[in-house]
């Protein structure tokens, strides 16, 4: 193998092979005036502004055409929605405490509900960019994200809508989803990751580009949300999304008034019609107030950190800056929002080797 | 059967290069009685070689320092687009899973480096009067790849590539990945380790444990 | 030219589709009571939450679910805006060249056409739409320029205005035995052709862009949906003269014509074939990205889902068979041979472009879940429903239509016109 080859037979084969000159001095020539032509023509300051990159800040409010619905008219929706779940929370009201008398606690807390139940119409904060991040070390697998979110977004019970999935892959392909297993039976595996996945509130949303009526939209402050009034049932965005984290009303929708959640927004909880588009909405019923998402609040490992991207001092940022974020299916384009990262490592002592706590701390694998 | 792999952990990693210094005077320059003689921009060809940022689409990595140093070459993909571009079978992927080029066989079409997502086939079309340092190492006008040192194999002191031995800090690690004891496997399956173009499913054995700050 | 002739005209239209033989009658009585059951499942079943505001029904009837968002509805909207580009092949030709033939049954054309986009229209904005009544308001009115859903709804909306004008505007003119004017034939042919061509491409533009399903996202899709409109739709009219030859008393049309279709099958078939050769050469060859390879083992070996192998390899040997059949002269010479290939090209045609296209790019699901997609009755009943609708419209329109086009071409004292020996002697 160590020789080195003289094969300078190239050299022959380009003088054998015949080469037109004139046409070659003509094309040249034609080349050297266009170039002389267009220097004079070219300004070099308009050149520099074709070539500086375009300043994203205005253009990432309402990217792709924006929301069907002015924010007066979102309100004033809201407004006779509310009225009319609560007539009809009364009624459920009546049934309820029929069937379990007066004074029983079932009675007072739908009454209490009732009482509670308002549908928002909160608009985006100015300078807010909301993204969520996942420590994929941490995550258990305990699907305690997935019951809190049904919970907290309303969701159809004869359904089987889950905004959540998660995933159970192997650690050393995780990234392949093929292999990944949906349907685990039981809690933490040795050489396993847990993945959950949700919407990604993309920065170039798929389905905000293909939605043919403008019902779903990137808010400002970078949620994707859906209007359900406006939806038409096409499910052209199910088919486009990548992430697989969009949910159809394929039947009347049915929630018990007992499980309901009296705080709502017109665009994120409020109790869905059939034939519906919906997906994770970041809770934006409770991120618009200031809150944190449900999945967030209920993680009994803290695997979940959100906040703002334009805060400096957000635990984001913090993330980022100290691990690193790296996102799922980044070859997609569609720069998503939810970020996975591998926080401390959990590395575990060798066999036979004694555990120092030192090697603990040190992270992914030492020598 | 082994699988060799390799992995990089960026926390431990702080750009001294002298992994790339020593893959070029294992691989690449040539010794001669009155000086050394190696190829112009002699970094370019160097088998593992720094990058500014990591590739584009690959690992996005938000907030990710700028000064952290990557390195990349080639990832000893387990489903090698190279070897199934290569027109007469000279790229092929020994029982090690490791992906070598037969010069014997290599009829220089460059359809490999073309295939390669990694960008990490490299060609040197200058001349070189001597040869090269070992069996494996770089010869002009042929693709030129990282062998895991392939020359190292069978020799006393174990396979140990030449920038794993040369890293001071144990950032590079280095075994086979069927071997369930091995550090490499071990690291893999309980650390955070990445790979590069996940979604090209050519399932690469070269990992990166990205920085914890 | 009055205002009184074009509504005769109209008179006529409406008429002639309550005169015929008892044949007539029995079919057209047949395929009411099937549309009329399509409708009932329709309306009362699989959208009766919607209109009724039951609490039974829904799509959830359906075999579709949150892995396979689209189904039968989708993929017979591929197969029969194919059928419809391809219609306006004959009318754009016959009006360029002035090819009497050719003119004989270029109506038949434009009227496949309207019937084939009605079909379409019932399939995406009726029975598979999830709120037809809120798309109908909103989708002119609010729409989203980015997305090629919206442009397929106005590219196919002003298709069939097209085609009717042209349907109604040529039987104006033929029934009182006059050629068509120029006026009318200059905007037609340069409206008519960019929109045939239009509909398809922009349904192929549909499926091609999306990055969530490897193996639609290959720019050749567009390109081979025309390619093999271009097969089905000629095929279709052949059928349909082959059929009015049989049936009508004085319709005839010559050997020549039917060649001339046969050859266009041809070329649409050989690039058809063509482009999965070169879909299949990108998959199998190098391709190591793990969802295409999934999904195209699912289309071509059918691993999860038997049927979709099956129609693969219909497509294909059927495809080839009809292409081989068409070398051979001697099947230039009869016209039931020539049939025979338009009905291979037809079969082979349907199950590619049906469930073959759809639904590989849902199986495996993007998350790599694997939940075969089976039609379930009440798809199969309300897809029944609506091709009955498509072939009602069908035989109304083209009856009177290849009435109007006998009393101007096929004159009393030349019977056949189209053989020029016969003329000269």
């Amino acid at each position: 193998m160590n020789r080195d080859v003289k094969n300078d037979n190239n050299k022959d084969a380009m003088n054998n092979g015949k080469i037109d000159e004139k046409r070659r001095d003509v094309l040249k020539l034609m080349a050297v005036g266009a170039a002389i032509t267009s220097i004079p023509l070219v300004d070099k300051e308009k050149l520099m502004k074709v070539l500086k990159p375009v300043k994203l800040e205005g253009m990432l409010d309402y990217p792709l055409g924006g929301p069907s619905d002015s924010q007066s008219a979102l309100e004033k929706r809201a407004k006779k929605k509310e009225a009319k779940l609560k007539k009809w929370c009364q009624k459920e009201a009546r049934k309820v405490c029929e069937k379990y008398g007066e004074s029983s606690e079932e009675c007072k807390l739908v009454k209490q509900k009732c009482k509670l139940l308002v549908v928002k119409a909160t608009p985006p904060k100015k300078g807010v960019r909301y993204a969520m991040a996942l420590d994929l070390n941490k995550c258990i697998g305990c699907r305690r994200c997935v019951y809190a979110c049904v919970m907290e977004n309303n969701q159809a019970r004869n359904l089987h809508i889950e905004w959540i999935r998660v995933l159970e892959a192997n650690r050393m392909e995780f990234q392949d989803l093929l292999g990944s297993q949906w349907y685990y039976k039981e809690g933490p595996k040795k050489d396993k990751v847990y993945i959950p996945i949700a919407c990604m509130h993309c920065e170039k949303p798929p389905c905000v580009m293909v939605c043919p009526v403008r019902a779903t939209f990137k808010e400002p402050d970078g949620i994707v949300v859906i209007d359900y009034d406006r939806c038409i049932g096409c499910r052209y965005c199910e088919v486009a999304c990548p992430y697989g984290a969009r949910r159809f009303n394929w039947k009347k929708p049915y929630i018990p008034v007992l499980e309901l959640n009296p705080n709502m927004h017109i665009l994120g909880n409020v109790p869905r019609q059939i034939h519906v588009m919906e997906k994770c909405t970041w809770c934006i019923q409770r991120t618009r107030d200031g809150g944190v998402p449900a999945c967030v609040e209920v993680c009994p490992v803290g695997a979940r950190v959100f906040g703002n991207l334009n805060d400096p001092n957000s635990p984001i940022r913090r993330i980022a800056e100290e691990y690193g974020l790296f996102v799922l299916k980044p070859d997609a384009g569609t720069h998503p929002k939810f970020f996975y990262f591998f926080g401390p490592a959990r590395t575990p002592p060798r066999e036979g080797a004694a555990s120092t706590s030192k090697e603990a701390q040190n992270g992914g694998g030492s020598k | 059967m082994a699988r060799m792999a390799m992995v990089i952990d960026l926390n431990k990693c702080v750009g001294c290069y002298a992994c790339t210094i020593a893959c070029i005077r294992e691989n690449i320059a040539r010794q001669k009685k009155n000086g050394v003689e190696m190829p112009d921009h002699i970094f370019q060809y160097a088998r593992t070689r720094p990058i500014d940022f990591p590739l584009e689409g690959s690992v996005r990595v938000l907030g990710f320092p700028s000064n952290t140093p990557f390195f990349i070459q080639c990832q000893q993909c387990e489903n090698p687009p190279c070897v199934a571009a290569c027109p007469t079978g000279a790229s092929f992927k020994t029982k090690d899973g490791v992906v070598l080029v037969d010069r014997n066989k290599c009829i220089g079409c460059r359809a490999c480096m073309i295939a390669c997502p990694y960008g990490v086939r490299t060609m040197y079309l200058g001349r070189l009067s001597s040869p090269p340092p070992n069996p494996y190492g770089l010869v002009p006008r042929y693709p030129d790849k990282c062998t895991f040192c392939y020359h190292r194999k069978n020799s006393p002191e174990g396979w140990v590539p030449a920038c794993v031995e040369a890293c001071a800090f144990g950032a590079r690690i280095f075994g086979d990945l069927d071997d369930p004891n091995s550090e490499v496997s071990r690291i893999i399956r309980n650390g955070n380790a990445v790979r590069l173009r996940e979604d090209l499913g050519t399932k690469p054995k070269f990992f990166y444990i990205l920085p914890n700050k | 030219m009055s205002w009184k002739d074009w509504w005769d005209t109209f008179v006529i239209i409406i008429k002639d589709g309550f005169k015929g033989s008892k044949r007539y009658y029995l079919a057209m009585v047949g395929l009411t009571l099937i549309f009329l059951y399509g409708f009932y499942l329709w309306f009362f079943i699989q959208h009766a939450p919607v209109f009724l505001h039951t609490d039974y029904g829904g799509l959830a009837l359906t075999g579709m679910n949150d892995s396979d968002p689209w189904g039968l509805y989708i993929a017979f909207f591929i197969y029969w805006v194919g059928v419809a580009a391809a219609g306006i092949a004959f009318g754009v030709a016959a009006y360029i060249f002035q090819d009497k033939e050719l003119l004989k049954i270029a109506v038949l054309g434009e009227v496949q056409a309207v019937a084939a986009l009605i079909i379409v229209l019932a399939l995406v904005g009726f029975a598979d739409l999830g709120r037809p009544i809120r798309a109908m308001f909103e989708l002119p009115f609010l729409p989203n320029l980015h997305s090629m859903l919206d442009w397929d709804f106005i590219v196919i909306s002003t298709y069939l205005t097209i085609n009717l004008v042209a349907v109604y505007v040529t039987i104006h003119y033929y029934r009182q035995d006059k050629p068509l004017p120029k006026k009318f034939i200059i905007p037609y042919i340069v409206l008519a052709a960019p929109f045939a061509i239009g509909i398809h491409t922009v349904t192929g533009f549909i499926f091609q862009a999306l990055r969530a399903r490897p193996i639609w996202n290959t720019s050749l899709l567009a390109p081979s949906f025309v390619a093999t409109a271009l097969a089905a739709g000629p095929a279709m009219v052949l059928l349909a003269i082959y059929l009015a030859e049989r049936y009508i008393d004085g319709f005839s049309v010559s050997a020549e014509m039917y060649k001339k279709i046969i050859y266009i099958i041809a070329g649409g078939l050989i690039v058809g074939l063509y482009f999965t050769f070169s879909d299949a050469q990108e998959i199998f060859w190098y391709t190591t990205e793990p969802m295409k390879w999934a999904q195209a083992r699912n289309l071509f070996y059918g691993l999860h889902l038997p049927y979709l192998a099956v129609l693969e390899w219909i497509w294909i040997s059927f495809a080839v068979a009809a292409v081989l059949l068409s070398f051979i002269p001697s099947t230039h010479r009869s016209k039931g041979a020539m049939a025979f290939i338009a009905i291979l090209t037809i079969i082979a045609v349907t199950s590619e472009k049906t469930l073959a296209t759809l639904v590989p790019g849902f199986t495996p699901s993007t998350l790599g879940e694997i939940r075969p997609y089976h039609p379930t009755p009440i798809e199969y009943g309300i897809a029944l429903g609506v091709h009955a609708l498509g072939i009602m419209i069908y035989l109304w329109l083209a009856r009177p239509a290849i009435k109007a086009v006998m009393t101007h071409y096929f004159k009393p004292g030349i019977k056949t016109a189209t053989v020029p020996e016969n003329s000269a002697h």
